[in-house]
């Protein structure tokens, strides 16, 4: 063959497979949205394609979730699945543990095949916010009224949930604080009362740094969880109202937005966090705080049974972040919310409906939800006797926390998927030193125009 | 005088020697194709489609993978060309390129050729340097991560020396960030491409070098005047395999250490094909930027086969 032959030969090859890709490839417009409603109304669970498996035949269900072993929420599970299958003898529990970050591409590549499982506890952030969309896991109206959990939610859990078209995504299960974290040790020894102002904050941080401490506060400006003690700074200068219009829509011309990210840069260049912050990753800014080298940091409720900190626990006060004296906010503020843990039905619980309604209200009874209390979860239901007596210290501590802070909600659901790892990146460079407000400002409207 | 008609055997039927000649080769091709057939296929269904789907998807919309696509024929194109991070990736991504094909390959060559000498002890230096190469990507990036850190072990270092002043947050500095991650690749390409290399030059005829030494030539003459120039074709395969692992692999390290900041210090266009497609929910688009590297990486093989050849014996 010559060369001519050879070229014409390939040539018809890619051809030929584009073709046949563009023929087996299903296009089609996208359905038309769904139609606007003035306030968020429940909506009806599209009928499911094929029948519900009777009682009496064994059913086995397929839970994904990220609650191992290691988890301190992990045992309390295995009760639950161990408990509820002794009472439901018809049917078996197969549980997978993943890695918390891949269930939502595992879950959506498996669904591609038909082959995801019935349930999947997951958190509600990026690509998980359109299931209830694009039928990943369809929306729960009707299970929770028809499973009689109607009214049992806490407002904020089912709120937090709730798309803007009144489709719940999912059963709301973990509820979750993020406080700042106070070593009263560090702040007894240097005569110091917890700031509640940020004014306070910055003398603070003058009076560790002469004392050898450093910035008093560790972040993770070099990962995410940095970039949410970013948000909670900014935020503490904005109503909910006005979060929802700069985060959630990209307008960061509102004054208050302006006055957030000010706030921040003037805190990061008054010396409030610790040296080389920007470089700081989440398992290193952990150690430091557990050994009791930084006075103050921000966790979760995540954190509150951490081995890691164990010795530390009784030293640490739990608080809200300082406000400026213009903030909205009475009070210090912390995140508080529940978008840490939902539980999803795909269109293969759908198909093991009586199963999955039995799991369901067999796990959202006040009693079993009691059980994840002590690794630090805040129960989504109304109705969840806790003895604080018999929590873990931090535990017990958290339930204290509105006493002395105002919780805020997360931006999980607010910052829109496409443009939040743009925002990361922003966040991670706002910590460094020498990036100005306006820069900060100008990059995330930049962020959020490209993304529409 | 030779028949200008030839009988085909077991039929009895006559063709003019051209013909028969034409069925002949006909029938050698037909041959080929069918033994060559299993790998078409497998060339066809692994290699081929998925770059026909790439240029097929590249021109749609489309959210997730399980979601609907919506045909928009070269819109994903045209946002390419106003699209400020493209720019920034490519820069990012061309300075990469860059520094490490200039460290690495000279380096690797050197050490090669040093291999090739097969000095005592050259089995045992042969596989350190090959070790970084079986080291999984994440185990490297969590060791990178520990000594990167602010308070890691180049930072302890520098500060036990007295050199505080060139102790950096090397992941967190915009300054410092991109050159971290080119000093990963640069740790393990060396070691990697020097055996690459050792495996090329042991061909060498040692005649070469002996006669160049009987001239009196050092090494260094024999390794920069003689040997690398007989390598030269080899230096270009190498070069093209470097090239493309920058180009497309080295997303790796910014995935797992940086995520294309601190703002958009790592930010290269391997990493935006990857934040496209699964982080963003643009598919398509991550598609389009898939066809930008392809492309690109087209182009540049090219040019290094025809500096090559242009410059190689």
């Amino acid at each position: 063959m010559n060369r001519k032959q050879i070229f014409l030969s390939i040539s018809l090859l890619v051809i030929a497979s584009m073709v046949l890709t563009a023929c087996g490839a299903a296009t089609a417009t996208p359905p038309p949205p769904p139609p606007a409603t003035e306030a968020p109304a429940a909506t009806s669970v599209p009928p499911t394609a094929v029948p519900p498996t009777p009682t009496n035949e064994p059913v086995t269900l397929n839970i994904w979730h990220n609650w191992g072993p290691d988890d301190t929420k992990g045992a309390p599970l295995q009760s639950v699945f161990k408990d509820f299958m002794a009472a439901n003898p018809d049917i078996t529990i197969k549980d997978t543990v993943l890695v918390d970050a891949d269930i939502p591409l595992k879950v959506e590549t498996a669904s591609t095949s038909k082959q995801e499982p019935d349930l999947v506890f997951s958190v509600l952030f990026d690509g998980v916010l359109n299931w209830a969309d694009n039928g990943v896991a369809p929306a729960v109206n009707d299970y929770i009224k028809d499973w009689g959990l109607d009214g049992k939610f806490t407002d904020l859990a089912l709120a937090n949930f709730t798309q803007d078209d009144g489709k719940i995504r999912a059963f709301p299960l973990e509820g979750f604080t993020w406080p700042i974290w106070y070593n009263m040790k560090l702040f007894n020894e240097a005569g110091l009362p917890i700031p509640t102002t940020t004014d306070e904050l910055i003398a603070d941080a003058k009076i560790f740094r002469e004392k050898g401490l450093g910035g008093p506060v560790i972040a993770s400006g070099a990962d995410g969880m940095g970039g949410a003690l970013f948000n909670l700074i900014v935020q503490s200068q904005m109503t909910d109202a006005e979060t929802i219009q700069a985060f959630g829509k990209g307008d960061w011309t509102i004054p208050n937005a302006i006055k957030g990210v000010e706030l921040f840069v003037k805190l990061r260049d008054a010396g409030v966090f610790v040296d080389g912050v920007e470089g700081v990753d989440y398992a290193s800014g952990n150690t430091r705080f557990f050994e009791g080298k930084v006075p103050m940091s921000h966790f979760g409720s995540w954190s509150y049974t951490d081995p890691a900190g164990v010795d530390l626990a009784p030293d640490v006060k739990l608080g809200g972040f300082p406000i400026a004296s213009d903030s909205p906010w009475k009070s210090p503020v912390y995140y508080s919310g529940y978008f840490a843990k939902g539980v999803f039905v795909t269109p293969n619980g759908q198909a093991k409906l009586d199963a999955v309604k039995r799991f369901i209200q067999y796990l959202y009874q006040p009693d079993v939800m009691a059980r994840f209390v002590p690794a630090g979860m805040t129960p989504p239901l109304k109705e969840v006797s806790i003895d604080k007596s018999t929590l873990p210290p931090l535990v017990g501590a958290a339930l204290d926390l509105p006493n002395s802070g105002t919780p805020i909600t997360t931006l999980d659901a607010i910052i829109p998927p496409e443009v939040g790892t743009d925002v990361g990146r922003i966040q991670q460079e706002a910590f460094a030193p020498g990036a100005s407000a306006e820069k900060i400002l100008a990059d995330l409207t930049a962020a959020y125009a490209a993304a529409k | 005088m030779a028949s200008l008609e030839k009988t085909i055997p077991g039929s009895g039927k006559t063709l003019s020697n051209e013909a028969y000649h034409r069925r002949n080769a006909w029938r050698r091709r037909a041959t080929l194709l069918l033994l060559a057939s299993p790998a078409l296929a497998w060339f066809l269904a692994f290699m081929l489609w998925p770059l026909g789907n790439m240029f097929y998807i590249s021109t749609t919309k489309w959210g997730s993978i399980n979601g609907v696509k919506q045909f928009i024929f070269l819109n994903n194109f045209s946002r390419m060309l106003h699209d400020p991070k493209i720019a920034i990736a490519l820069q990012n991504t061309g300075t990469q390129i860059v520094a490490e094909i200039l460290i690495i390959i000279p380096c690797a060559f050197m050490l090669g050729f040093f291999l090739s000498l097969r000095m005592r002890g050259y089995r045992i230096l042969r596989t350190i340097y090959f070790s970084p190469a079986m080291i999984s990507v994440a185990a490297l990036a969590m060791i990178f991560l520990g000594m990167y850190r602010p308070d890691g072990m180049i930072n302890t270092l520098l500060n036990s020396v007295g050199l505080s002043s060139l102790a950096f947050p090397w992941l967190g500095n915009k300054s410092t960030a991109l050159a971290a991650l080119t000093a990963i690749d640069v740790w393990g390409g060396i070691g990697f491409n020097s055996v690459l290399f050792f495996a090329a030059l042991s061909n060498l005829p040692e005649e070469l070098y002996e006669a160049a030494m009987l001239d009196g030539a050092g090494y260094w003459t024999i390794m920069w005047r003689i040997a690398f120039p007989l390598m030269l074709d080899f230096v270009a395969v190498v070069t093209t395999l470097q090239f493309l692992y920058v180009l497309s692999g080295a997303a790796q390290n910014v995935i797992l250490l940086t995520g294309g900041g601190p703002g958009t210090a790592t930010f290269t266009i391997g990493y935006y094909l990857y934040d496209q497609a699964f982080l963003s929910g643009r598919l398509g688009y991550s598609q389009a930027i898939g066809v930008l590297i392809f492309f690109t990486g087209i182009v540049v093989i090219l040019l290094i086969r025809r500096l090559s050849s242009r410059f190689s014996y």
